[in-house]
């Protein structure tokens, strides 16, 4: 439980409240991390960037906002740095990808398996549409916000959430005929 | 639609609280990362308890060095004084009382305060100063007449034979004195040079403290000693004022029944002595032209070394250095030296990154398989080989970073004289740095990591040529960055510096 007086201490660069909101913090932002890279070892040099940015910009923190959201925005904003520094972020605008074979197991029953199997479909994403269909579902950015946090055009954000959505329904038909 | 909306509610939900935790290795890549912010407090109180023990020592050696010049300069005053004013009743008395080196030791103590007690033990080469101190004690007492009693008591009891019978009556006297013990045995000390040698304890400078130590040893019967038969050891005591004239016993106690009838006592032992008073004193060592100002300035060239990637790169252009100093000599040619330095200076971080374009070009092919390479007929099947022709391309991305440095000097000092102009001037320590950084533009690198404070260990060597009180030095300061400032995500780096440096000295 992060309190009022660890966020203060926090603020003013003190370590050890540090340590504590990296251990109140740091699984939810390595989720996060790992919805925007495409492998562990990436969603954990994301991790360990985000909070080196946390640490050292506590004293920008503004104790009547919350932290978490702060915590958060950070940790997106290292992702998407590390997306756009290293890998080749390219916006697919051909449709061949949705003519490759995409097998998946996805199974419903297990709440925890199924989220895996998600997590497995948006890393079998290419960098651009991952990217675009986090932002856009899950961090509920508008295509606005989406466009000029990634340097694209509005529409370009559209097609590529479009197009995300796309493969990933054939990830998933492809498993429903399997199965 | 309807579907679109419940995949992207599936992922909505399933991803709303989802948490992993990360593996430790990030916790402890992120402490070494940012480890030394964490211990910014200890490296701050560390170098402050150094600036501060530093300064400490400077002091503490600054002012027993000033009191050792007072002391002797005291003690060269209490011997004139002695010389010249002697009508002084009190002390009179006092001589009277032991009729022997007391008085004179008593007077001239009686104008050197609380310093000599207090540089007793530091100089304890210093006879002149033992020798006033003890007899301070007596008379600074405030109850001269206690102490003359005492002492009294003491002759008497030496009439008597009986020296061990003195002793709590001693001990009485010097324990209404505030310096205890000290001051009995330096009473006692006090006791053994003699009234005439006045003169002697400037000479006395060359003795050590076993001597001191011994003479504080005769404790209370060294006034017998000095007024009994056993004599001085010093003959040439013997011959002086009161002591060579008298049978001991008689004369102390004509002095002692009145200590004001008797002037005539010491301005003989001054008469004797005036010219032996007028010897120059030996200058002691620590006194003056201990302080050493100094400037350096030079080129300051870094190299920094990198193990660890071959796409990242630093270089520092070279920049210039100055530093004002301020250096103590403690003892020996040795000193500690501290100030402030300061430093401008701009380094280009370059990051080139490869892009590999897997699969660019697909090639398949089948080889053969034979049997027996050397038969051309005997295949026995095709090996199908797929040959990945990567596509690279690199990107150069830099960052020009500019640092603006003051640091604060902590070194030890040790100057080699080969000749009375030419020496070499050592300095070995560390640098305390605080940091101004101004990150250039990131060009789609991340920003470094900045230590606010940081840490050189250095080494100086200067050639020194003295003129006067002014010294010129050439030489070279170099060293390593112990305590990072900057940090380079992913360099691991190593910063090692040389400057050129010309250096002016002013010697007070």
């Amino acid at each position: 439980m992060i309190t009022k007086e660890i966020e203060e201490r926090f603020k003013n660069g003190d370590r050890k409240a540090f340590d504590a909101i990296y251990a109140a913090y740091s699984a939810a932002m390595f989720g996060v991390c790992l919805r925007y890279t495409r492998c562990q070892d990436d969603a954990q040099d994301v991790l360990q960037e985000a909070f080196i940015r946390i640490y050292r910009k506590s004293g920008q923190y503004s104790l009547d906002k919350p932290l978490a959201a702060w915590i958060k925005t950070i940790t997106i904003n290292s992702a998407l740095t590390y997306i756009k520094q290293h890998y080749k972020f390219v916006l697919h605008e051909e449709d061949s990808f949705f003519d490759q074979q995409h097998e998946m197991d996805i199974e419903t029953e297990d709440e925890e398996l199924l989220r895996k199997q998600l997590l497995a479909v948006l890393t079998k994403l290419p960098d651009g549409y991952r990217t675009v269909f986090n932002l856009f579902v899950i961090e509920n950015l508008t295509h606005k916000e989406i466009a000029e946090h990634l340097d694209i055009s509005e529409s370009t954000s559209k097609s590529q959430f479009f197009k995300a959505k796309r493969m990933i329904h054939q990830l998933l038909d492809a498993e429903k005929v399997r199965a | 639609m309807k579907e679109d909306n419940n995949i992207e509610d599936l992922f909505r939900s399933s991803f709303d609280h989802f948490e992993v935790a990360p593996p430790p290795a990030v916790k402890e890549a992120i402490d070494r990362k940012i480890g030394g912010s964490s211990k910014k407090g200890l490296w701050w109180i560390s170098g402050l308890l150094l600036v501060l023990g530093t300064a400490s020592f400077l002091f503490f050696f600054n002012y027993s060095s000033e009191n050792q010049g007072k002391e002797s300069s005291d003690n060269q005053l209490t011997s004139t004084e002695t010389s010249s004013t002697n009508s002084d009743s009190k002390t009179t008395a006092h001589s009277g009382n032991s009729s022997s080196t007391h008085e004179s030791s008593t007077s001239s103590t009686s104008q050197s305060g609380d310093k000599n007690a207090l540089l007793q033990g530091k100089n304890t080469g210093s006879q002149k100063g033992s020798h006033s101190d003890g007899n301070q004690n007596l008379s600074s007492s405030g109850n001269n007449d206690k102490g003359n009693k005492s002492l009294t008591s003491n002759s008497g009891s030496k009439k008597t034979g009986s020296a061990k019978a003195n002793n709590p009556k001693q001990k009485q006297a010097s324990g209404k004195k505030s310096t205890g013990k000290k001051s009995s045995g330096k009473k006692n000390n006090s006791g053994t040079p003699g009234f005439n040698d006045l003169s002697a304890p400037l000479d006395l400078i060359v003795f050590d403290s076993n001597q001191q130590g011994n003479n504080n040893n005769n404790g209370i019967n060294t006034p017998v000693d000095g007024n009994g038969k056993t004599g001085p050891k010093n003959p040439d005591e013997t011959n002086n004022g009161v002591t060579s004239d008298t049978d001991p016993p008689k004369k102390t106690d004509s002095v002692v029944a009145d200590p004001k009838e008797n002037p005539i006592t010491p301005q003989t032992a001054d008469s004797t002595k005036k010219e032996e008073k007028k010897q120059p004193l030996p200058k002691p060592k620590n006194a003056g032209e201990n302080w050493l100002a100094s400037v350096y300035a030079g080129p300051l060239f870094v190299n920094n070394t990198k193990g660890n990637d071959e796409y990242r790169t630093l270089q520092e252009k070279p920049s210039f250095q100055f530093s004002a100093e301020i250096n103590r000599s403690l003892f020996a040619g040795y000193g500690l030296t501290t100030g402030f330095g300061f430093n401008k200076r701009q380094e280009n971080y370059k990051h080139t990154t490869i892009q590999v374009q897997d699969s660019a070009i697909v090639i398949n092919d089948s080889i053969p398989i034979y049997g027996n390479p050397n038969v051309p007929d005997s295949i026995t099947g095709y090996l199908d080989t797929t040959y990945y022709l990567d596509d690279t391309t690199s990107t150069d991305y830099i960052q020009l970073n500019r640092i603006q440095t003051i640091g604060i000097p902590l070194y030890f000092t040790k100057h080699f004289s080969f000749t009375d102009k030419w020496g070499l001037l050592v300095n070995a320590g560390a640098v305390f740095q605080f940091h101004k950084v101004s990150v250039g533009e990131l060009n789609g690198m991340s920003a470094p990591a900045i230590n606010k404070f940081s840490m050189n260990v250095t080494g100086r060597f200067h050639l020194t040529y003295t003129w006067n009180q002014w010294t010129f030095s050439a030489g070279v300061s170099t060293g390593w960055e112990l305590k990072r400032a900057i940090i380079y995500q992913g360099l691991d780096r190593n910063r090692y510096f040389i400057t050129p440096q010309l250096g002016f000295h002013f010697r007070f």
